[in-house]
Formats: C-alpha cells, structure tokens, sequence
C-alpha cells in the first residue's frame, strides 16, 4: 500500500526556498490549513508533479510549468523548481525527486520549451534506471486512476467524465478501475482458453483429415479453421489500429483543447480581416459619394457673400426697375402729346408737360438702351448668385463627411485590434493548429471505417463459428474411437473457455454491485438528507443518487458531486488490492456543517493516510479535533510571507 | 472682357499645395478643390489682385461652362474688371491660406462647418 | 510484498475463484474444480507471459486428460 512519508518543495508555486511538510505513516488523517489562494492547489499539484510531471489548473488544464516556479524567485532571476517525494509501497522505502529547469544556456527562460523536466527514483536508496523506474511509477500510482486519490475538490469534470461511458476519457477510466480490482486475471484467462481451444479445433480437423470417413468434414474444418485464423488476424489488426486512432484522437483532442485559445484568437482575426475588407468598401463607396458632392463645396463656404450679394443687388434690380419703367413712361407721355395721364385719365396740362420734359433728360433712347442692359446685367449676376446659393448642400455634406469619418474609425479600430492579434499570434504556427484540426477530422474519419471494418469481421467471425459448429455436429456423429481423444480435449477447452467468458460477465457484475454497495454505505453515512437511499452505479462506474421512491437525482450540486465521488474513492479503496493516500483539496468548500462534519468522521474509513487542504471557515480546527479525536495526526499551516511567498509551518494552537 | 484670361493656372510653389488640399478635402478633382480655394479667399474678405507666374491647367470653358461662374464673381467681387484672372488669383490666394489653416490644424472639418463640436 | 497487500491480494484471488466455482458449480459441473482453480492462480500471478501461460495451461489440462484416462 502507497504511504506517503514527506514532501519537499523548492520555489514551487507560492513556496519559496526549500519547504518540507511531514506526514505521519500512521492511520489517520493530516490537516493542512491556509486561506484562499496560499497554495493549497500547489501542494495538490506538488505531489502530481512529482508522479506525472504534470500541474493542473482550473478546468482541468494543463499548466505551463514556467508560471509554476515562485515568483518572488524568478524576478531575482532564479528560474525553475523541484519536488521530491518519500513514499513507502510494499515495504519499500521510494525517494521520488523531479525537477523543472532552465536548459543549459538560457538565462531567462520564457516558454516550456526554455525548460527541461528531468526525474529519477531511489528505491531503498538505489538509484533506478529509467525504464524501471517508469515501471514501478507505472505500477504504484497508475496516472488515469490518480484521480481517486488526489482530488482536488475544484475538478469535477474528472468525475463526470464517467458519468458519461461515451467519451474516451470515460472508458479509458473504466478500463483502469477494473484493471485494479481484478478483471484481467479473468480476461487474460479467457484469451489463453480461446487460443487453446481453437487450436484443439483444428488438431481435430487435421486428425478427422486422416480418416477416408470423415475427411470431408476434415477438409471444411481445416478450410474454416483457416479462414477463422486469418479473420481473427484481421480483426486484432484492426482493434490495434482502432486501439491507435484512439489514443492519436484523445491527445489530438487534448492538443486542439490547449490550442483552443488560439484557436480563438485565429477565428477572431479571420472575422476582423472579413469585417476590414467590409469596411473599405463602405468607406470607399462612401468616399466615392462624397467626392462627387464636394464639387459643390465651395457654394458652401459662399453662402453669407452670396446673401449680402443679393440683398444689395436686389436693391440694386429694383431701382433700376423702376428708373427704367418711369423712363418708358415719360418717353410714352412725352412721345404722345396728347395724351393723357395713365394714373388719372386727365390730359396733361402744358405745365405739367414742361415739367416731365424738364425731368426726362437722361431718358434718351441710348440711355434707355443702357440702363436695360445694366438691369439684365444685374439680373444675370442674382440668377448666377441665385443659382450657387442652392448648389452648396452643407448638410449632405456633413452626412457623408461624418460617415467616412466613422469608418475610418471604425477601420482604425479593428485594424489594431487586428494587429494585436496577430502580435499574439506571431509566435503561433497556424499551419500546425490547422494540420492538427485537419488529423483530428481524418482520425474520426479513420475510426468510423474501422469500427465498420471491426463490425464486418467479427460478423463473418460469427458465421464461421456456426458454420464450423455445424460441420462439427456432424463430424461428432460419425467420428470413430481415434478422433475421441481430440474431441475430449476440444470439447474441455470449450467448456472451460465458456466458464471463463461467463466468469468474466458474472464478476464484472458482482464488482459494480460490491461498489455501489460500499459507495451506498458511504454516501448513507455522509448525506444529510433521509429521503435518499442511495447510490446507483453504471457500466462504467458512474454513480446516481437514488431517492427512496426509486427515482434516479438527475442534476446534482456541486457540493453532491463531492460526496459521490468520496463515496466512490472509498468504494474502490475498500474493494481494490491498490489502496492509497488521499489527498484532497478543499472537499467542504461547497458542503454545509452537517455534510462536514460526517465527512470528516467517515474519512478515516475510507482510507488509511489521509491529507487534507482546508480553510479555517472550511473546516474549523476544533470540529476537526472533535470528530477526528486520535485520528488526528498533524495539522500543518500555510503561512502568508508575502503575497508571493507562503511558509509550511506545524500548528501549534 | 476682351483682355480677361482665357486659361486658369496654378503656380508652381502652391502645386504641392493644391495636391494635399485635393486629399484632405476628398475632393473628386484639382479643379473642385481650386474653387473650394478661391471660395475660402472670397470669404477671407479678398476682392481683387492678380497673380503672376501660374502655370496653365484649365481652360476656361472648362472652369465655366455655362458662364454662371463669371456673373457670380462679378456679383460677389464688382470691383474686378476681368472675372477669370481674379479667379486664378482668387484660387492661388485661397490655396495659400489654407495650406497654411491645414497646416496648423489638418482638417477641413472646421472650415466646412464652423462651429461643430 | 507488504503482509497488508497479500493479503488483499489473496482476497481478491478469493473473490474471483468463488465467482468461479460458483459457475463451475451450476454450469459445468462436469468440469474439474482443481483444474479450473489452477488455470485462475496461474493467470492471477503477475508477471507470466502469454506464451508461457499458454503452454502452462495447455500441460495441465493435458495432465488431467491423461490422469482421467
């Protein structure tokens, strides 16, 4: 059993220098308090780091492990970090140390890529090779079950993933549970049984060849037996190749997911240099429009002269019209002696004549003529001033002004957006992101036709394993004393083969109805509410609480997610040879006081070592010590230097 | 009249002028933004002169087909006796001014709309 | 191995040979428990290859055939 004894940090997270926290190998629980953001993740993600090489951030993502090393370090130049680990399995004593580094030459480092991860594990103070050691890590803390033993109370989705059987994270989850409670020893000896019974299979054929009476039958069955070797190759093939796909999509997927933001900004870009293109051609047509309507700019900035123009020429017009039409007048009077006054109708006394005569000089016809052409003179300037007053526009102008301004703006904007982005991007390969899209497609792609091609084989497994029955029916009928000891041998192998194959069935079924008992057992123990009964699990390990009227709780809480997957920690602890630490982080984040406190007493049950990293309003120190009792051994602080610094200290209250 | 010009020119140090009026002012051609200039000198107050040195780049007909350019300057300027040279004038004059205005302050915002935030 | 992991380990191998037995028993009864909880202990300690699972097998039930006469 996996005990762990100690872990070292050095300016790993907020732990700067070299910091040890020390862990009891007696059964029980150890308690490390800090607040909010002191590191109790890093000291999750400490241990992970030290098994896997690997840190976790929110979501389930990977992090980059140059934002891992302590900060206050790195702004002194000091880059990278280190975790050892002391742990006990099966009586022997393991150091684990691995460290992040600076590679030879770089100074600063700025990516992942200026660092290199390096591990090595002292067994009873030997110093592994590298591909035992990777065996042994293999074996002591398999990576896809580490969830159950280092849970991090933020990071559901692991859970759920199993809910749901259809992911291959869910599958490849299953796979691993039932990997350590036992079922391979079935399957294996399924798998030898089958081989040997077809191989029985076709030493009888041959046998049966041999005999002039049953050799026909011989024949076929040598000739199915052939094609049955064949079909199976093809079908191992293909599961391999399947088996391949997988795997090449699950870590497309992870590597698509990690270039998921920068997938993102890509779209984002594309969307921009579409919405510029837009753009331009709006301000281009704008500005086409507003070319044409600045020819009649300059009558714009005439209007105030044009006015004052035309008010004096108005005038101007209006005297000269009215000299002009008292000269006609005169002229008529004077032309017409006898005349008589327009106005009045009376005749023109001579004294009045000598009067106009005397008035009228200047009113000859070339004086007449003159004036005429002065007044169309002036009538042609007011139609000319007429004709620029309404040809400036200054309120269309403005519009279009306005609008080619706002795309202007507009363009600026999205253009340094733009270039933001692609500042950001620099560094990116785009052609990899879209080879990396275009594999994952053709993947899918390739695994449908296999799974057909998979489907295909097994049916024509299936009809050569009747047919070959048949033939073998009645080979039985006529087979004489010599072919007995064939058909005695065969006919074990396939009685003991179908034991194994229903053995298979029957334990995998008692194993999840062992599990959902114990995790029914757990949960009765931590929840708080009596109308549930229980807990309902599914072929993949997946469990549902179960109300007391037999209906499946479809949605559940965060806070209920905790407790399920407390429960199916202890299931698997209690059912599995592979029993571990726990270490959690934050588990009553979301619980209220009565979930609380039955965790913390159920705790012990669930597992021998357990470690948890708690708040004091989480998880107050004197609830812990009551319910605990002498269960308790240690509780630790994380202790605020600064806001990037946090010390491991014992508790002493 | 008979001695009233019969082309309209630019000279020589308001060309580059006159190109950077065209493109700040989005005007569609040289010759809308020489009107837009000689405009701006007659509401400067400017009412008569006459430049010499201009380089030829239109002919008048072009300037004023229909004539009514000639009548408005008339109206607008009384005190000129031949309307076109005032209007080469006017249009240098106008270019100056505003290459200068444009200078200190890049745009023609303003002075197509006075007043505006 | 750690007493404590034996142990568990013998459980389990408990846990499926009663799971076994128990098929054997309803199934196949014509079926030899000693043989059957052999072929289990051989696949239920690590570290056998399949070759030589197979050829194990392969000699027990051989074993018994010839012992059954």
């Amino acid at each position: 059993m996996l005990q762990l004894k100690a872990l070292h940090v050095e300016d790993f997270g907020p732990f700067k220098g070299h910091q040890t926290v020390k862990l009891s190998l007696q059964d029980g629980v150890t308690v490390i308090y800090g607040e909010n953001m002191r590191g109790k993740t890093s000291l999750l993600n400490a241990v992970r780091f030290a098994f896997f090489g690997k840190v976790i951030g929110r979501g389930t993502k990977t992090l980059s492990l140059h934002k891992v090393g302590n900060w206050e370090q790195a702004a002194r130049g000091k880059f990278g970090f280190q975790v050892q680990l002391e742990f006990r399995d099966e009586d022997h004593e393991y150091k684990l140390t691995r460290s992040c580094r600076p590679r030879n030459g770089v100074t600063t480092p700025s990516s992942d890529d200026d660092y290199v991860v390096d591990y090595y594990l002292e067994k009873n103070a030997n110093v592994l090779g590298p591909q035992q050691a990777e065996a042994e890590l293999k074996r002591i803390l398999p990576e896809q079950i580490s969830r159950f033993f280092l849970f991090d109370g933020e990071l559901l989705q692991e859970y759920e993933d199993l809910l749901s059987s259809e992911t291959d994270m869910g599958r490849r989850i299953s796979e691993a549970i039932e990997r350590i409670l036992g079922v391979p020893v079935l399957t294996s000896a399924r798998t030898t049984l089958l081989r040997l019974k077809e191989k029985s299979e076709h030493r009888e054929a041959t046998a049966a060849q041999g005999d002039h009476k049953t050799r026909e039958f011989g024949n076929q069955l040598a000739d199915l037996h052939a094609q049955r070797q064949v079909l199976n190759e093809e079908l191992k093939r293909l599961e391999g190749e399947l088996e391949k796909m997988r795997s090449q999509k699950a870590s497309l997927e992870e590597a698509m997911k990690k270039k998921e933001r920068v997938a993102a900004l890509l779209d984002k870009r594309d969307t921009l240099e579409r919405l510029l293109k837009e753009i331009e051609a709006r301000r281009g047509s704008k500005m086409a429009e507003l070319q044409q309507a600045m020819a009649g700019a300059w009558c714009v900035l005439l209007v105030n002269p044009i006015s004052d123009a035309t008010k004096v020429l108005r005038e101007s017009e209006l005297v000269l019209q009215n000299n002009l039409m008292r000269a006609e007048v005169l002229h008529g009077l004077q032309a017409n002696a006898a005349s008589e006054c327009p106005a009045c109708l009376q005749k023109v006394s001579p004294e009045a004549r000598k009067r106009i005569e005397a008035s009228i000089h200047g009113a000859s016809d070339k004086e007449r003529a003159e004036k005429s052409r002065e007044l169309a003179a002036v009538r042609r300037k007011l139609a000319a001033l007429d004709q620029h007053a309404g040809a400036g526009r200054s309120d269309v102008l403005r519009i279009l002004w306005d609008a080619v301004e706002e795309a202007a703006v507009d363009h600026a904007a999205k253009q340094s957006e733009r270039d933001e982005i692609a500042k950001q991007l620099e560094s990116v390969d785009e052609e990899s992101l879209r080879k990396t899209k275009a594999d994952f497609e053709s993947t899918i792609r390739h695994i449908d036709v296999l799974e057909r091609g998979v489907a295909k084989t097994r049916e024509a497994l299936d009809q050569n394993k009747s047919d070959a029955e048949n033939i073998q029916k009645r080979l039985d009928k006529l087979a004489g004393a010599n072919l007995g000891a064939e058909r005695r041998r065969r006919e074990l192998f396939s009685d003991l083969h179908r034991l194994f194959d229903d053995a298979v069935g029957a334990y995998r079924e008692q194993l999840r109805k062992r599990v959902e008992a114990d995790a029914t057992r757990h949960f009765k123990a931590l929840t708080t509410e009596p109308e549930y009964a229980g807990l309902r699990i599914n072929d993949s390990y997946g469990l549902t609480i179960v109300h007391q009227d037999g209906a499946d709780i479809p949605v559940r809480s965060a806070g209920a997610e905790h407790v399920v997957a407390l429960c199916l920690m202890g299931a698997l602890q209690n059912n599995a040879p592979l029993r571990g630490p726990i270490v959690i982080d934050s588990p009553f984040g979301r619980l209220d006081r009565g979930h609380t406190r039955n965790i913390v007493r159920a705790l012990p049950t669930m597992s021998k070592q357990v470690v948890l990293l708690v708040y004091d309003d989480e998880l107050p120190p004197d609830l812990a010590r009551n319910e605990l009792k002498s269960k308790l051994r240690g509780e630790w602080r994380l202790e605020r230097r600064s806001a990037r610094h946090t010390e491991l200290v014992p508790r002493k209250d | 009249m008979a001695s009233d010009k019969k082309t309209i020119g630019i000279t020589k140090a308001n060309a580059a002028a006159l190109a950077g009026l065209v493109s700040a002012g989005r005007f569609g051609s040289e010759l809308d933004a020489a009107k837009f200039a000689m405009a701006y000198a007659i509401k400067l107050g400017l009412t008569g002169g006459s430049t010499d040195g201009a380089e030829t780049k239109w002919n008048v007909g072009s300037v004023d087909p229909d004539g009514s350019m000639r009548s408005l300057l008339e109206a607008l300027c009384p005190e000129g006796a031949e309307p076109y040279r005032l209007a080469e004038h006017l249009m240098n004059e106008g270019i100056k001014s505003l290459a200068t205005k444009l200078g200190a302050s890049g745009d023609l915002y303003e002075t197509l709309f006075p007043g505006s935030p | 191995m750690s007493s404590a992991t034996k142990q568990k380990g013998d459980d389990q191998f408990q846990s499926l040979l009663d799971t076994v037995e128990r098929l054997r028993g309803d199934k196949f009864p014509q079926l030899d428990s000693a043989l059957v909880r052999e072929i289990l202990r051989m696949h239920a300690d690590a570290g056998a290859a399949d070759g030589e699972l197979a050829r194990g097998v392969e000699q027990a039930v051989e074993c018994h055939l010839t012992k059954e006469g």
